[in-house]
């Protein structure tokens, strides 16, 4: 398996066609993640939960063609079973882009897919040991590091609450470290996503809950007073070089996703509270040090909207955040990042959970679900992928894919790819 | 950096593509500073040396290399055991200022610090693999490596015979490399890749990995002396 996944040199990382990586690509990715497809994507494959009842029943990744001069665009053009259903969640890139991890919160699978040829991805290793070797449950964020990957996990074998950890995988998915979240100096343990920031050497993670929760039915949870406790309240500043935490800061409520500024001049990240439904700034104050600010609300909180995914535009003046329970996409101008103003919204349907910019900042795709047992039952189930325009003042819906219709399942986590003319050395 | 007459001597009688290339090259490593955003990357927000620890990544790639002369096939794990070893791929005639350049400029700031320490030298050499053996031949590695190496700072240019020794090569580390077409389909000079610098440690295991937009001299040292501190 090992040969498969090495098997040829990558053609997708078509680095010398233009500048070198900058800090980041469509905007939510690791910074070290090659070949930043600047212009037109090419394909969207979306990590997908199955359902009972919808087609096979199994996680699947689908392929969707998004070129728009392409006979095919907006049509799903490949599917590939996983088998099972194991809560499809998040995915992440290799460094050199040539693979696709995915992750499973429930069965702790790992799936590697070769996007040699991004029209037809095919699984050439499955981690089935992350339990085993690492002693943590429900691999979530996949964020690349240069030759690895690292994988910020959710829950633990042992009590399967939040207590967890980092786990730090070669290319080749042998293990190479674990590193717990603190439990010291204020750390609660909790952990969700992860963001580097290289040029500062600083590396910031979030909090969420443990798997008793995750997989828990929503509304029995959010009955349940014990449960609600259970969610992390906190974000960490380590030290990305060492791997220790530098500090911790207080944000209650579930900090989920993170984005860094990627402005080099920039030493800010933003992140939004699902609980709280507020927005969080984690940024150096006069002195150096990391300071997280409470810098503004996400619809009503007493409502609990309950903020989800964010993603932030290119040149970190615009922030998309959705939110679940309304099934809204929100813009906020981040002009001055210290005072985030909403200027746009919509109503997307009746529940919405990823969006992914694109890094020209001009095309902007959704999806539904969050987790198998929190989506909205009944005709509140809707699941699809909307793929609109952004013109700076609205959204342009372009095409939709009905993922009951077409008999796939939940649709989660998106990522871009694009199709490439080079030959690799040696082929 | 400065090109020794010895090789000006040398590329004279190469074409006038590789005498190009070369020149554009060594403009290129002299001129251009180490990316902006990485001058904070070093100092007060970067660890001492020997404060932390670097893992075991993976292990050394193996295969089949050339040096100064066709006929002679080396082992290129003769080129990553026994020493700290800092390995790259480039290939003479690569013109991109966001390509090999930075890494010459990066081996240059190292390879100087080795000159300079006693506590470097002879514990640390450096390694350059070609990504374009039809070019860089044997004769032409042995050029580089007689105008820069020096005994207590060793820095070997190696090729291969042909791309499909450097394949596995390339394979074996997750970079990828391939050779861009023109317009009428036919394969140019243009090897695009990408940029990894590899730091391997005397037991030939890869214990970190710097990419050509994070790629800062200063912490690379630092973390050769995490090394060498780790040694003792």
């Amino acid at each position: 398996m090992k040969k498969l996944l090495k098997s040829t040199v990558c053609m997708l990382a078509m680095v010398a066609a233009g500048p070198a990586v900058t800090l980041a690509d469509e905007t939510c990715n690791s910074p070290f993640t090659s070949a930043l497809i600047k212009g037109q994507e090419d394909f969207l494959h979306v990590w997908t939960l199955g359902e009972v009842g919808v087609g096979d029943e199994s996680d699947k990744l689908v392929t969707i063609d998004v070129q728009p001069n392409s006979p095919t665009y907006g049509k799903v053009v490949h599917s590939v079973s996983v088998g099972g259903r194991g809560e499809a969640h998040h995915t992440g890139f290799t460094d050199d882009r040539r693979f696709l991890w995915a992750g499973r919160l429930d069965d702790n699978k790992i799936f590697v897919f070769d996007l040699i040829d991004p029209s037809k991805p095919k699984v050439v290793k499955t981690i089935t040991d992350f339990v085993d070797k690492t002693g943590f449950v429900g691999p979530h964020t996949f964020y690349a590091t240069p030759g690895r990957m690292m994988i910020q996990a959710l829950s633990n074998k042992d009590t399967h609450d939040g207590q967890t950890g980092i786990a730090v995988y070669n290319n080749s998915g042998e293990l190479v470290s674990v590193h717990k979240m603190p439990l010291e100096n204020g750390g609660d343990g909790y952990g969700y996503d992860i963001g580097i920031n290289p040029a500062m050497n600083v590396m910031l993670t979030s909090s969420f809950t443990g798997w008793t929760n995750y997989m828990m039915d929503m509304g029995q949870m959010v009955k349940d007073p014990d449960a609600m406790k259970k969610f992390g309240k906190s974000m960490i500043m380590w030290d990305y070089k060492s791997m220790k935490p530098i500090k911790t800061m207080e944000v209650p409520g579930a900090p989920l996703e993170i984005r860094w500024s990627l402005k080099p001049e920039d030493n800010w990240a933003i992140t939004a509270t699902a609980l709280t439904s507020k927005l969080w700034l984690v940024k150096q104050d006069e002195k150096g040090e990391w300071q997280a600010k409470d810098v503004g609300t996400i619809g009503d909180p007493s409502k609990i909207p309950l903020p989800v995914d964010i993603s932030i535009s290119a040149d970190a003046k615009g922030l998309w955040v959705n939110t679940f329970l309304d099934g809204t996409t929100r813009y906020y101008d981040l002009t001055n990042p210290e005072a985030p103003k909403e200027v746009y919204s919509k109503k997307m349907g009746s529940q919405v959970n990823m969006v992914s910019l694109s890094f020209d900042g001009k095309r902007v795709y959704f999806t539904t679900s969050l987790l198998a047992n929190w989506d909205k039952k009944g005709e509140d189930n809707e699941q699809w992928l909307k793929a609109y325009d952004w013109d700076g003042k609205q959204l342009v819906e372009k095409f939709s894919v009905d993922f009951h219709a077409e008999k796939l399942g939940r649709a989660h986590h998106m990522k871009f790819s694009a199709k490439t003319k080079a030959a690799a050395l040696g082929e | 950096m400065p090109l020794p007459s010895s090789v000006w001597r040398f590329l004279r009688r190469r074409s006038s593509r590789v005498q190009a290339g070369y020149v554009a090259l060594s403009l290129l490593a002299s001129t251009i500073p180490v990316a902006g955003n990485e001058q904070s990357v070093a100092g007060p927000v970067h660890p001492k040396a020997g404060t932390y620890k670097l893992q075991k990544i993976q292990p050394a790639p193996s295969g089949w290399v050339l040096e100064d002369s066709v006929w002679i096939p080396r082992r290129l794990s003769s080129y990553t055991k026994d020493k700290i070893t800092l390995f790259s791929f480039f290939y003479a005639t690569c013109r991109d200022p966001e390509g090999c350049p930075k890494s010459w400029d990066a081996f240059n700031k190292v390879h100087e610090a080795i000159k300079k320490d006693p506590r470097l030298q002879n514990k640390v050499r450096l390694v350059f693999l070609s990504l374009d053996p039809k070019v860089d031949t044997p004769e032409m590695m042995s050029f580089f490596k007689t105008s820069i190496s020096t005994p207590q700072a060793p820095w070997s240019f190696l090729t291969t015979w042909n791309d499909t020794y450097l394949a596995p090569i390339l394979n074996d580390l997750y970079v990828p490399a391939s050779r861009e077409f023109d317009d009428a389909g036919k394969p140019t000079d243009v090897i695009n890749h990408l940029v990894k610098v590899f730091l391997i440690d005397k037991d030939s295991w890869v214990r970190e990995i710097y990419t050509t937009s994070f790629l800062n001299p200063d912490v690379v040292l630092s973390d050769i002396g995490t090394l060498l501190l780790e040694e003792e």
